[in-house]
């Protein structure tokens, strides 16, 4: 981004060739002075592109910009495949006036700031300038306005601590130690809920506390950590959490908060994900981003906040997004109306981390490990490596530090959602840094092989006849189906072998097979509580989301230095003029030059020289019922060059019309002028001689081919 | 910042606060705290206090304001302070001394309650248990003297604490000093901690102090401790303990330290009613009375004498007909000594509102690295049961599987072993069923004690076990309580109590007191059976106070 890049600046060059010859001289005129026959187009572009390389241009074109040119040249910026007028039109931030879009957008291209490109009609910056722009700040936030925060209110200790993914570590726990959390609408159980506020105590300190965690849950749903049972009941997918967190740890901390942020947001601002389908992965860049790169000392409003996540990704559930953030405490109203993004929420690597964390992690004390089989997770600990072992964990309380216990049920759980009971101590030792007390070790060992002592096996039961059993228990047909032998008589067979073995029984002489008793048919996995689907809603999309890897923080962090000060612009204003009011030139080349330089087209006093400009009549008025003809029918002349007309309404009050001019017609003495109303595509018809005003709108440089 | 003291602390929104024992900041995070939190648990790395409303109260009675308590916590808190924590210190905190009560003068049978608050005014006006004891006044209510703790109590559990600045009254003077040698010949020097925990209840005498609990371990020499409040207030005495064994231990120790004579002390107990200026009696006979109807006779020595101080030894076994008359008598100045504030019905904020608040208390681990108390090695020993009684378990009703498993057999078999294995060591082999102990004694030859020993059998088996000549005791649950066996280094706990980490406490006493060997505490619990989820409270209640708990499985031969 630092530099302009050849294919682009060819771009620019090819664009500016296809600029009819008129216009192209003049444009050539006004930044090198007077140019000679014979002429050669490509070289003046080299000649143009050689002094908008100058340090000093550069220099006179940023201190030149004002808060509209900043605004027009940042949402221009946004779009990578160019910004089409109608785009720009849908950006409220710019409004909605189009003649206005149009002078501000054609002055833009005067100054060679913006190039259009002829296919497509969408503008871009200007390769040779874009980089200076953007040094300049030029970004998304001049888009949307975001106020320095009160001083009174730039107390940040009122900002809520954000829903960090220590509390989903801790939502995880509570999932695997109770399955059942949810009602089948989706809402907590009452005694849950009670049991949540005494475990969790931030989420008594928010007024929509259990609807997050209920958003919290839906979320670790949609993300795959918890599959949903036929019976509503949520399990630990421990396969979709390593692959979650395999995911997320090619990128920081940051980027797998950014997930969770997104998803639960969605969630709570009332998103059907599993229908709507929105691009979590984009989002969570995009929410990545912000808090990465907007100063947490500005503020804006909802609406503004929401604007610019859409201005960010083509998304419809923006409001949604900024009001999960703002209940997550991502984002926080410092003042009633406005927000801002949470500086604890941009913290590295997590919301509350201190220089002391840093120092324990340094250390091993971010799990810690009592003899009383309590463990202490500090906010900074591998949630990665936690996460994926959740089942592990007694959920004491979640808090600043998390606070877990490791129990009998705990291993239990662990290994049956696929844990190796041989991982757990190990596991354990390298998350708390040091061995494990010797009682806990030893409680460990016990536990699994108490756990190990009972097998389940799923299987079919056979029961055969004594009469039979000796024919069965010789069978070289059936013996590879046999799991195990309970009892003389008694065989477990293997259920997925289910056709094999009857087939094979069929070869033994028994041909006829009772059912199979107490078989429940039907599926093994429906939809969860209320309207929750549980599935992986990353795929196998990496959504790394590191800052590094993140195109819109350099966008969002250009937008975040400051513009140069205004007085510069006047400085450079007051010379100029002085160097017009040296130059020996008429008088109306003067008056054109002096409109020039208020369009910002003169960058420096070399500019202003005689023959520098070709004295043009760009509008007539009243009586001057020739020049209003002239002004139209040079307007006919110039393909995309558009008329903007003024007339008096009945009852003497002035209507506009921004025409695109199509005839001048002749209707008995009057000459009527007829084109297409630009705003609605109405044909409009108005003689010249009620016309009270006729200027001509310069159309684009590089007409639409 | 490594070393600075700033970031040892964690407080989370219950009101726990944790202190990182390997921080730097340790020491001064845990200074900063320990007057307006209580000590929960200390185990190895991470250290539990609580701040509750009456933790708050007693702070703020020491004068500390909530100002200071969230600057303490703001100066050594690792994490942002819980905006719910500033609300919840700042509030209570404001509700001390909104309150006060103040003697009226001219009459001392009535105190004032001052409640210059109208609203609180009518909130107390309006509830029925507080009306029946309160007068209305002027700005206030005015109660019975007798009421004063009852008020205190009720005042307490619907939120607004009484600065009580009502005069205590003095006791009859009482003088004495300790010895520098003791009379069993020993030198003899009142520990730091010791003067200190007296010091701090003490508190100079003034106003809102000389009434509260000291915690300390077993061991500790929690009776030297009630002797040093004795010599600060040089004031008639009455002490409260468990048993009549020790009644005579306090009667001993006196004697052994100070220059109070046999004379002046006094035994209040089953056996003798004799009141002198120091008087050591048994709550067994407080709360005696020939029936259930009837009032309890032996109330009236809290009257019989002007006492200036009462003793509370073993606070935590206070029975509740005592809190009653505890109420009565706030006007005494009051001292509970305990090991462990834990109480099996849950009336500790009974104990602190009406004995008074916890003063003094020390982690445990922190004594034993100083060589006050012994350092101890707490093993579980796993042992199989024999095959023939598997079936018997496996049938049993819970309490039965208890009884076999704690009855196992072969825990004589380890027993004998590990008393092999520490042969130079005093051993007292401690056990729930007197079947088992009787068998155990048995097969050992070891004396064996119970409730139904009679006092001058206890008393001869201790001396011959102080004097060497017995190696090992067995003894039933008597020994939870206060006995005195100084040479004890080794315990074997062949079954116990459903879990309780009362008697836990009491137990490892037993060989807490400083000696030149490490002492050991072992429990045999039977493999695969309901004791060893009972074992899991003993070990929870071990690992909490620090100590290291090994576990082992005995492979026998």
């Amino acid at each position: 981004m630092g530099t302009p890049r050849a294919g682009e600046i060819v771009h620019w060059k090819a664009s500016l060739l296809t600029v009819a010859d008129e216009p192209f001289f003049d444009l050539v005129r006004n930044y090198l002075g007077p140019i000679s026959s014979p002429y050669h187009k490509p070289q003046l572009v080299d000649q143009l592109a050689a002094f908008l390389r100058r340090e000093d241009v550069q220099h006179a074109i940023v201190t030149s910009l004002s808060a509209n040119d900043r605004e027009l040249l940042a949402a221009i910026d946004l779009f990578d495949q160019g910004a089409g007028v109608a785009r720009l039109l849908t950006l409220r931030a710019l409004g909605t006036d189009t003649l206005d879009l149009h002078h501000r957008l054609v002055n833009l291209e005067d100054r060679l700031l913006v190039y259009r490109e002829p296919k497509s009609g969408a503008l871009f910056l200007n390769p040779l300038v874009a980089p200076a722009l953007r040094k300049a700040g030029i970004g998304l936030l001049d888009l949307i306005p975001f106020e320095p925060i009160e001083p009174d209110a730039s107390d940040w200790s009122g900002a809520p601590a954000p829903v960090d993914e220590t509390a989903f570590f801790g939502i995880l726990c509570l999932v695997c130690e109770s399955s059942s959390l949810l009602k089948r609408d989706g809402s907590l159980k009452k005694r849950t809920a009670m049991d949540i506020r005494a475990r969790m105590p931030w989420v008594t300190t928010r007024n929509d506390g259990e609807r997050l965690v209920e958003s919290m849950i839906d979320a670790a749903g949609q993300l795959g950590l918890i599959a949903w049972g036929a019976d509503g009941t949520g399990e630990f997918d421990r396969e979709a959490a390593h692959r979650f967190v395999e995911a997320t740890t090619v990128s920081s901390s940051s980027g797998r908060h950014a997930l969770l942020w997104t998803t639960t947001a969605l969630c709570y601002g009332g998103v059907d994900i599993a229908d709507e389908e929105p691009d979590i992965t984009a989002l969570a860049a995009v929410v990545d981003a912000l808090i990465a790169a907007v100063p947490a000392d500005r503020c804006t409003t909802m609406e503004g906040f929401a604007t610019l996540v859409s201005l960010m990704v083509d998304t419809d559930w923006a409001v949604e997004l900024a009001v999960g953030l703002l209940a997550l405490g991502v984002i926080w109203e410092p003042a009633p109306g406005s927000v801002a993004v949470n500086p604890a929420a941009t913290s590295e690597p997590t919301a509350a981390a201190t220089e002391a964390d840093v120092q324990d992690h340094q250390r091993g004390a971010a799990v810690v490990l009592e003899p009383t089989f309590e463990i202490t997770i500090a906010p900074h600990a591998p949630m990665d490596r936690l996460m994926v072992r959740a089942p592990l964990f007694t959920l004491r309380s979640c808090d600043r530090v998390c606070r877990c216990e490791l129990t009998r049920e705990g291993v239990a759980r662990a290994i049956r959602a696929g844990i190796a009971a041989a991982e757990i101590a190990p596991a354990l030792e390298e998350l708390t840094g040091r061995p494990l007390p010797q009682n806990v070790a030893f409680s460990l060992q016990r536990w699994t092989a108490d756990h190990e002592a009972i097998s389940l096996t799923d299987c079919v039961l056979l029961t055969v006849s004594e009469e039979r059993r000796t024919l069965l228990e010789h069978a070289r047909e059936l013996a590879p189906f046999i799991l195990a032998r309970p009892a003389p008589g008694v065989f477990a067979l293997d259920r997925t072998r289910e056709s094999e073995w009857m087939t094979a029984l069929r070869r033994l002489g028994i041909a006829v097979l009772p059912r199979v008793a107490g078989r429940v048919t039907g599926s093994g996995k429906a939809q969860a509580p209320g309207a929750r689907h549980g599935r992986n809603r990353l795929g196998s999309a990496n959504p790394g989301t590191a800052t590094g890897d993140n195109p819109w923080v350099e966008r969002l962090r250009n937008a975040t230095t400051a513009p140069p000060p205004p007085g510069a612009a006047l400085n450079r204003e007051k010379e100029i003029l002085a160097a017009l009011d040296d130059a020996d030139i008429t008088d109306a080349g003067k008056e054109e030059l002096a409109l020039r330089i208020r369009r910002k087209l003169i960058l420096l006093p070399e500019q202003v020289r005689p023959g520098a400009v070709r004295a043009e009549r760009r509008e007539a008025k009243g009586l001057d019922y020739v020049g209003k003809v002239r002004i139209i029918e040079s307007a006919l002349r110039t393909p995309g060059e558009k008329l903007e007309v003024i007339q008096r309404g009945r009852d003497g009050r002035p209507v506009r019309f921004l025409l695109s001019p199509s005839t001048l017609d002749r209707r008995g003495g009057e000459m009527v002028l007829v084109g297409e109303e630009i705003t609605n595509g109405e044909v409009v018809r108005i003689s010249v001689g009620k016309i009270a005003l006729v200027r001509a709108l310069r159309g684009w440089l590089s007409p639409r081919q | 910042m490594s070393g600075t003291p700033a970031q040892a602390l964690i407080v989370q929104s219950d009101g726990t606060l944790l202190i990182d024992v390997h921080d730097p900041g340790f020491a001064a995070a845990r200074d900063a705290v320990a007057p307006f939190a209580e000590l929960e648990k200390s185990p190895e790395h991470m250290h539990t206090y609580r701040m509750s409303p009456l933790s708050l109260w007693n702070a703020a009675s020491a004068g500390l304001d909530a100002s200071t308590i969230l600057a303490r916590l703001e100066a050594c808190s690792r994490y942002p302070i819980p905006e719910n924590i500033r609300f919840f210190v700042r509030d209570t905190v404001s509700r001390f001394g909104t309150v006060r009560m103040t003697a009226v003068e001219g009459d001392d049978e009535v105190l004032f309650l001052d409640v210059p608050d109208t609203a609180v005014r009518s909130e107390l006006a309006a509830n029925t248990r507080l009306a029946k004891l309160l007068e209305p006044a002027r700005d206030g209510f005015l109660l019975a003297l007798y009421d004063r703790g009852t008020v205190k109590q009720e005042m307490v559990r619907i939120g607004y604490p009484v600065q009580d600045e009502a005069p205590l009254v003095e006791g009859e003077p009482f003088a004495f000093g300790f010895r520098d040698q003791a009379q069993t010949g020993a030198a003899f020097a009142v520990r730091d901690y010791q003067r200190e925990a007296a010091d701090t209840f003490f508190g100079g005498g003034s106003p809102g102090t000389g009434f509260g609990t000291v915690v300390l371990p077993c061991g500790a020499g929690k009776t030297v401790v009630g002797m040093a409040a004795m010599a600060l207030l040089q004031t008639s005495t009455l002490i409260l303990t468990t048993n009549v064994a020790a009644v005579h231990q306090w009667r001993d120790e006196l004697l052994d330290k100070t220059t109070i004579t046999e004379d002046d002390i006094g035994e209040y107990s089953g056996d003798t009613k004799r009141i002198r200026p120091v008087t050591v009696a048994t709550y067994q006979i407080l709360v005696w009375r020939a029936d259930r109807e009837q009032s309890f006779p032996h109330f009236r020595l809290f009257r019989e004498r002007r006492w200036g101080l009462i003793i509370y030894d073993e606070v935590h076994l206070l029975p509740a007909p005592v809190f009653r008359v505890t109420a009565e008598i706030q006007a005494v100045r009051r001292l509970g000594l305990t090991a462990t504030l834990v109480r099996e019905d849950g009336r500790e904020e009974d104990v602190f509102s009406l004995v008074g608040p916890k003063r003094y208390d020390v982690p445990w681990k922190e004594l034993e690295a100083k060589g006050w108390i012994a350092e101890a090695n707490c093993y579980e020993i796993r042992i199989d049961l024999p095959d023939e009684l598997r079936i018997p378990y496996a049938v049993a009703d819970k309490r039965g599987k208890f009884r076999i498993a704690s009855e196992n057999p072969r825990k004589l078999e380890v027993t004998r072993q590990l008393i092999e294995n520490h042969p130079e060591d005093s051993i007292l082999v401690i056990g729930q069923y007197i079947d088992q102990l009787e068998i155990t004694a048995r097969e050992l030859g070891a004396p064996l004690i119970t409730g139904k020993t009679p006092n001058a059998a206890r008393e001869e088996i201790y001396r011959a076990f102080r004097e060497q000549r017995e190696q090992i005791i067995v003894v039933s649950k008597v020994a939870n309580f206060a006995i005195d066996l100084p040479d004890a280094s080794v315990a074997i706990q062949l079954s116990g109590t459903f879990g309780s980490r009362q008697e836990e406490a009491q137990r490892l006493g037993r060989i807490l007191r400083p000696k030149k060997r490490n002492s050991f505490f072992y429990s045999l619990v039977s493999h695969h059976t309901t004791e060893e989820e009972f074992a899991a409270n003993r070990q929870k209640f071990l690992t909490e106070q620090g100590y290291q708990y090994h576990i082992e499985q005995w492979e026998l031969a």
